[in-house]
């Protein structure tokens, strides 16, 4: 077993509900595969435990060959993991320019002790996380909003924010919680164009997706998942002819 | 004259008091009750030390300056660890722990009675005496305080400060030790409170454990959020406001004994009206009561 990343038999228990029932799956590097299933499935769970969010009952994760379960969710995050979340977050009360360089790792100015010794380096590097994060910014097209209030932007709008945070992150894991959901069909282009380009600069992404018509043919690999754990995986066309899947859809 | 600068030191003090807490709750949205036994901390470790050990001013400073941090340290520590709900209860424990160790500890402290004849700050051979001169101490120690402030708010490490404020678990997912952040600007906040404690030591040179209670850190708190919390100006408008205003009352010609009850009447009234009409403050923007 040599796989990017792995997670085995992960379990979580909410009261009696088994969000997670020894559930495990693998990833390699670059690929886009999609996290799907019905309500109440566990996929955010997935994610939350996944990113150190939720502490698992029992199971483990490893990245690389560097375990993820029981470490702080910062330092995963740090390890090279970027999400968005279903319901969405934002710093909605700084800018949208704000937002991205809020995202940038490992910023000296980020640290108190550097904030006085290396004033000058803080200085310079913040200058080009500036122009870093306004090349971001135009990169998902939303430049013009550099100055505006997170708060002020479209739903859809915000959703490309919060890929672009990941973008600036430059986390090569992206995990993204149902990035379609609630998005214009115009605007569902546009995220599903810039999912492309990510996955062509190399990314591994697992997206938790509902709306398969627009996302389906994007995904390398789909897993489905129902009641905690994975019932089956394959190539889109084998998934969407799966009985099991068109039952669990229809029911 | 000496009365109007008299009333420019005070406000300078709550500047700095409201202005570090601004740090903690205004920026970071945690509010501690316990930044009046800081501000005590640091006031009877210069104290005491001056008046035991005979050392020069700017040597208490610095001390009173580390131990207010490692008492920030310790409170924060292990609460902020685990979850909001215990650093309160922490910080309000070490509020009221502070006040009786420095009205019961009489051997040490003089309990109640307080230290009298606290010697006057004498800085390079700067006799630090008259009115204008403590002034002018204000005026420094004020400036250094609000740098320090705006070089830190005004920083990635201030922005994630109010990243934290406005969503930890988003903080978390960018890779912010969110914990990390807390415990440090916590103990930031604790070690400035010093620089007011050391002021008013040897301004007054007389302190008692009436100056660090509950009741101060909610003045302190009233300033800040009067003022404007998560603005770099609020507290300094904050403290100019409520410090001048009793003072105002009083020279309307209110006889003492109504103007003490009518005092805490208007503080209590200034909240209310601050929270109903302008939750973000005199000039703020960052709402700390929302949580
Ligand atoms: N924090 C929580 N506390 C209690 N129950 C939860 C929590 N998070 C999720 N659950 C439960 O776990 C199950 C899986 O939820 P979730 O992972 O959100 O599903 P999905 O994202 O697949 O729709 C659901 O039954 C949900 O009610
Ligand atoms: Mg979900």
């Amino acid at each position: 077993m040599n796989k990017w990343l792995t997670v085995e038999k992960l379990s979580k228990n909410f009261g009696g509900v088994k969000a997670l029932d020894e559930f495990s799956c693998h990833f390699e590097q670059g690929e886009v595969v999609g996290l799907i299933g019905p309500n109440g499935a566990g996929k955010t769970t997935f994610f939350n435990v996944l990113g150190g969010m939720l502490e698992a009952d029992s199971g483990s994760a490893q990245l690389n060959k560097k375990k993820l379960t029981s470490i702080p969710a910062h330092r995963i995050a740090n390890m090279g993991i970027a999400r968005t979340f279903q319901k969405l977050r934002l710093i909605r009360q700084v800018s949208v320019l704000e937002n991205v360089m809020l995202s940038f790792r490992n910023q000296s100015g980020e640290n108190l002790v550097s904030l006085v010794i290396r004033w000058s380096k803080v200085r310079t590097q913040e200058s080009e996380n500036y122009d870093k994060a306004l090349t971001i910014l135009k990169r998902v097209g939303l430049q013009e909003k550099a100055g505006d209030l997170a708060d002020t932007l479209s739903y859809g709008q915000q959703k490309l924010l919060t890929l672009a945070c990941c973008i600036a992150s430059d986390a090569d894991l992206l995990l993204l919680d149902e990035p379609l959901a609630g998005v214009s069909p115009s605007m569902i282009e546009i995220v599903l164009e810039k999912l492309r380009e990510l996955k062509n600069e190399g990314k591994t992404i697992v997206v938790i997706e509902h709306n398969l018509e627009a996302i389906m043919d994007d995904f390398d690999r789909v897993i489905f998942m129902d009641s905690g754990r994975k019932i089956c995986e394959g190539k889109p066309d084998e998934i969407r002819n799966d009985p099991r899947v068109i039952e669990a859809y229809l029911k | 004259m000496d009365y109007l600068i008299h009333i420019l030191i005070l406000i300078g003090i709550y500047v700095m008091l409201s202005s570090s807490l601004n740090l903690v709750a205004g920026y970071t949205g945690m509010l501690s009750i316990a930044h009046a036994a800081f501000y005590g901390v640091g006031a009877y470790t210069v104290a005491l030390m001056s008046l035991n050990l005979h050392t020069p001013f700017l040597v208490n400073l610095v001390c009173a300056i580390i131990i207010c941090g490692i008492f920030g340290a310790v409170v924060g520590i292990p609460s902020l660890r685990i979850k909001d709900d215990y650093f309160i209860i922490a910080a309000f424990a070490f509020q009221i722990i502070a006040f009786s160790v420095m009205n019961n500890w009489v051997s040490f402290t003089k309990g109640p009675m307080g230290l009298p004849g606290i010697p006057q700050p004498n800085l390079f051979g700067w006799k630090i005496s008259s009115y204008p001169d403590f002034l002018l101490l204000t005026v420094i120690m004020c400036v250094v305080c609000l740098l320090i402030c705006w070089r830190i708010t005004h920083s990635p490490y201030g922005r994630v400060l109010q990243a934290i404020r406005e969503d930890e678990t988003f903080a978390l997912s960018l890779g912010k030790n969110v914990a990390g952040y807390k415990i440090s600007v916590f103990v930031l906040g604790a070690m400035l409170t010093a620089l007011p404690g050391a002021l008013y030591t040897t301004y007054i040179s007389y302190i008692d454990p009436s100056s660090f209670t509950v009741d101060e850190s909610i003045f302190i708190i009233s300033i800040m959020i009067i003022g404007g919390a998560g603005r770099l100006w609020g507290p300094v408008l904050g403290a100019v406001v409520l410090v001048m205003l009793p003072e105002l009352l009083r020279f309307v010609g209110m006889p003492n004994s109504i103007a003490a009850n009518m005092r805490q009447i208007f503080y209590g009234g200034a909240l209310v009206v601050c929270m109903l009409w302008r939750p973000q403050g005199l000039v703020g923007k960052a709402d700390v009561l929302r949580k």
